[in-house]
């Protein structure tokens, strides 16, 4: 399995079989389509985006109640409700959600009218609250605030700044007015804080100028209000009165919201079902049409071609063609579960480009045993492949992407398990701790192979030749790419030249004393042995200075560049080799650092307090290293794959296959 | 033997943790900050902007990695603490690869780590990639671990200093 090929399709029908075909299609989900071009004048281009627009505003209606719905009552959900995935509805129920859909969009229509209300109310209840804070400073007048006195008085209501008594105004007013008219003059303080004191002042027509200025000099304001004002205490009782009306009434549509809050789930469905008729506009959109006919033009999976003609011609009248598809066409990968569960990996990279091959099945082997060798503990890969055949097992529904990724880790679990047992780590050393602390006599589960910690530079040598087993696979793809593409000769320059010129020197380094003191052994060569290993790496050396720079014309600079390339070669070799050094850093870094948590955990002795803290210290740190490596195995199989593996060969650059269906969020139509 | 020997090899242990962990402390936590920001706008992102900003705190980890398997090697958590000058030092010297580039590499892990969150929020699409970045810059501390790592446990099997 790999890339599945893809044909291009015609499509040509009556208009009036138009939204029957169109809804099939949408059902069946298998087909992608394009903008078709007008190519006669005959021919015309709908414009559907009002439609597209509306349903798509009217989905966002519906949304937006849904959330409005679900803040004023929480609907229960299970923790593990993102793998639960969507509810499977049958046919008659998605014709139930059509058939009540206009009266769901005026539900939705009402909800979200009702928070509008509600948020309006709210802000009108904060001013009035703030208008009341401020009459309260102006309760004990017994005239509005813009009182101005009678025909032979003048009032002066306001405010002066900091706090005074009547005795300081008194004398602050005297430097002003005649001893006299400051004591004729009626002067009340109503209310006064240390920033401010407001005061009611009454003198006589005659004292008003002077007063004024005087009260101007002081730095007098005087408070905003209405020009019908009547006096504060009787307009606090009339705000009082409106914010109660404001609350009930408020309360009144949270009433109205809660009783509502059954239909959250209908508006969600209502949602995916206006989403799905929008995604049809768009797709009447991209058709050209003439009164009586329409044509669309599209993708779809060479295993899915001869069914679908055979459906639709048996339907309709209608031409349906099928040709090879071009270099715009999607790509759809397909493998087994093992393959396939690796695919969002892919994804995050890029998809393979016109005319590649599909990298995973090679990739997702290589993805499973670096994981294996970074993690590389067995009791933390049964917990992680029991956790994941777990969440499998029970949430049967959950949605593509999630399956794969959760048996992705599946199998990473289960590599993990089997270099856990190769390497022997059991929750790093977690037996010898326990048997050694609590039962006074230390056993150990031995190795199958040997321990990492032990012989460091047989394990690093180890992770080394893993590394230059995948790049030599990943030349392999390249050499077989550009054998598919029929170009035989550059696979020999590309790929054979490459691999030729790096085994034979890692032969001779095997043979070498360096090799021995590092993984303990060595192969014997003969002189002879030795001597051809160089020449036939001589000759991939010869080979990629000569073919390194073919794209040039001119011998002298072709030579230079082929200098380059072999100098490339080696240090990529190199870099590329050494990269693959941290398969032993990360596994010696899991196996450690639970060994370390043992090892703090045990402290306490032997007796139950001992116990209770090696129990405590185990699961908090076991489970703190658990997902730090996780995370570490994940990222870094993720870069090997994605710089060592596919920085050989990989081009990428191919768009996904996005079949016209039925783009549901909450529900998953189904055909029978 | 030479009581120096000792203190210098637990100065090495001491550094292994020390330098790796303030660099994973500035790492993760300038990557939290834009982590924080990211999950006001998009609180869904959260699972998300976790990894990229948990990933500039290994070197940390990889500090305390080597501050106990020189501890442990030494005879400080129990066992004999006796060497020489010299073995004391090459102790130190094992210890420094994982104490330098873990410091600097992970101050700059979480520079990218800020990097690929602000890149999250405006393509929340392409976590891999995101995600990829600051393990570029990891691969140093890795091998500055291996490096540590190989060299701690080669000086406690010399026998001649």
């Amino acid at each position: 399995m790999a890339v599945l090929n893809m044909m291009r399709f015609q499509l040509c029908a009556l208009q009036k079989d138009r939204k029957s075909i169109l809804e099939r299609l949408q059902v069946r989900g298998v087909t992608e389509t394009k903008d078709s071009e007008a190519q006669d004048p005959l021919f015309f281009k709908a414009d559907t985006r009002k439609q597209y627009t509306d349903f798509l505003k009217s989905a966002e209606t519906a949304a937006r109640a849904v959330g409005i719905l679900d803040a004023a009552h929480a609907r229960p959900k299970s923790m593990f409700a993102a793998l639960q995935g969507r509810k499977v509805v049958s046919p008659s129920e998605w014709e139930a959600i059509a058939r009540q859909s206009d009266e769901m969009i005026h539900a939705a229509e009402r909800i979200v009218e009702l928070d509008k209300d509600i948020q309006a109310t709210k802000t009108e209840i904060t001013l009035c609250e703030t208008q009341e804070a401020v009459l309260e400073l102006w309760l004990d007048l017994p005239v509005p605030e813009n009182y101005t006195g009678s025909p032979k008085t003048a009032a002066f209501i306001g405010s002066l700044p900091n706090e005074r008594s009547v005795e300081d105004l008194q004398a602050a007013l005297s430097g002003w007015l005649s001893e006299d008219a400051v004591q004729r003059a009626h002067l009340q303080i109503i209310s006064k804080s240390p920033e401010q004191t407001n005061f009611f002042i009454l003198c006589l027509k005659q004292d008003e100028s002077v007063m004024e200025e005087a009260l101007r000099q002081m730095g007098f304001t005087k408070p905003a209000v209405p020009e019908d004002a009547i006096p504060p205490a009787a307009r606090r009782e009339q705000m009082q009165s409106k914010r109660m009306s404001l609350h009930a009434s408020m309360a009144e549509n949270q009433k109205e919201i809660q009783e509502l809050s059954s239909l959250a789930e209908s508006l969600e469905q209502l949602e995916d079902y206006l989403t799905a008729r929008a995604n049809k506009y768009q797709v009447i959109e991209q058709m050209t049409q003439s009164s009586h006919t329409f044509i669309l033009e599209g993708y779809v999976l060479e295993r899915d071609a001869a069914a679908l003609k055979k459906e639709l011609e048996g339907a309709y009248m209608l031409a349906f063609e099928v040709s090879d598809g071009d270099d715009d066409a999607p790509v759809y990968l397909q493998n087994g579960d093992f393959v396939q569960a690796i695919s969002g990996v892919l994804e995050s990279y890029s998809l393979p480009g016109p005319g590649e091959i599909d990298p995973l099945p090679v990739m997702s082997v290589f993805y499973y045993l670096t994981f294996g060798l970074m993690f590389s503990d067995a009791a933390y890969g049964l917990v992680l492949a029991g956790v994941c055949a777990w969440l499998l097992r029970k949430f049967k529904n959950m949605e593509q992407g999630m399956k794969n990724f959760l048996q992705m880790f599946f199998w990473c679990g289960i590599s993990t398990i089997i270099w856990g047992v190769v390497f022997s780590s059991y929750f790093g050393d977690v037996v010898n701790v326990v048997s050694r602390t609590f039962f006074g006599h230390e056993v150990g589960i031995p190795p199958l192979w040997f321990a990492p910690l032990e012989k460091p530079m047989l394990m690093l040598v180890f992770c080394l030749g893993v590394g230059v087993l995948h790049l030599t696979f990943a030349y392999g793809m390249k050499a077989w790419s550009h054998i598919r593409r029929g170009r035989g000769i550059e696979a020999l320059y590309d790929a054979v030249f490459p691999v030729g010129l790096i085994y034979p020197l890692i032969v001779v380094l095997m043979g070498g004393g360096i090799f021995e003191t590092m993984a303990g052994f060595k192969l014997d060569l003969s002189a002879a042995a030795s001597q051809t290993c160089m020449a036939i790496s001589g000759v991939c050396m010869l080979g990629i200075v000569l073919t390194g720079g073919r794209e040039s014309q001119n011998w002298g600079v072709r030579i230079l560049q082929g200098v380059y390339a072999l100098y490339n070669q080696l240090a990529g070799w190199l870099s590329d080799i050494l990269s693959y050094s941290r398969l032993l850093g990360l596994g010696l870094a899991a196996g450690v650092i639970a060994s370390v948590m043992n090892s703090l955990g045990s402290m306490g002795g032997g007796g139950p307090i001992g116990i209770l803290l090696f129990i405590i210290v185990f699961l908090l740190g076991q489970s703190l290293n658990f997902a730090i490596n996780v995370l570490g195995s994940y990222v870094h199989s993720n870069r090997l794959e994605y710089v060592e593996f596919f920085g050989k060969f990989y081009e990428g650059g191919g768009r996904k296959f996005t079949p016209f269906g039925v783009n549901t969020k909450h529900i998953k139509p189904t055909l029978e | 033997m030479s009581e120096l020997g000792f203190t210098f090899a637990v100065l090495g242990a001491a550094l292994a943790a020390i330098l790796p962990g303030m660099g994973s402390a500035e790492g993760v936590g300038i990557a939290g900050q834009s982590a924080a920001a990211s999950v006001s706008e998009d609180p869904s992102s959260f699972a998300k902007v976790l990894v990229l900003q948990l990933l500039p705190g290994t070197q940390g980890i990889y500090g305390l990695l080597i501050s106990f398997v020189t501890m442990s090697q030494i005879g400080l958590l129990g066992g004999d603490a006796n060497m020489s000058l010299a073995k004391g030092l090459a102790y130190l010297a094992a210890c420094l690869p994982i104490a330098i580039v873990g410091l600097i590499s992970a101050k700059h892990q979480g520079r990218v780590s800020v990097s690929g969150v602000q890149m999250l929020a405006k393509r929340p699409d392409q976590f891999g990639k995101a995600m990829i970045f600051p393990a570029m810059v990891e691969t140093y501390a890795i091998l500055a671990l291996l490096i540590s790592l190989l060299a701690v446990n080669g000086v406690a099997g010399l026998t001649t200093i």
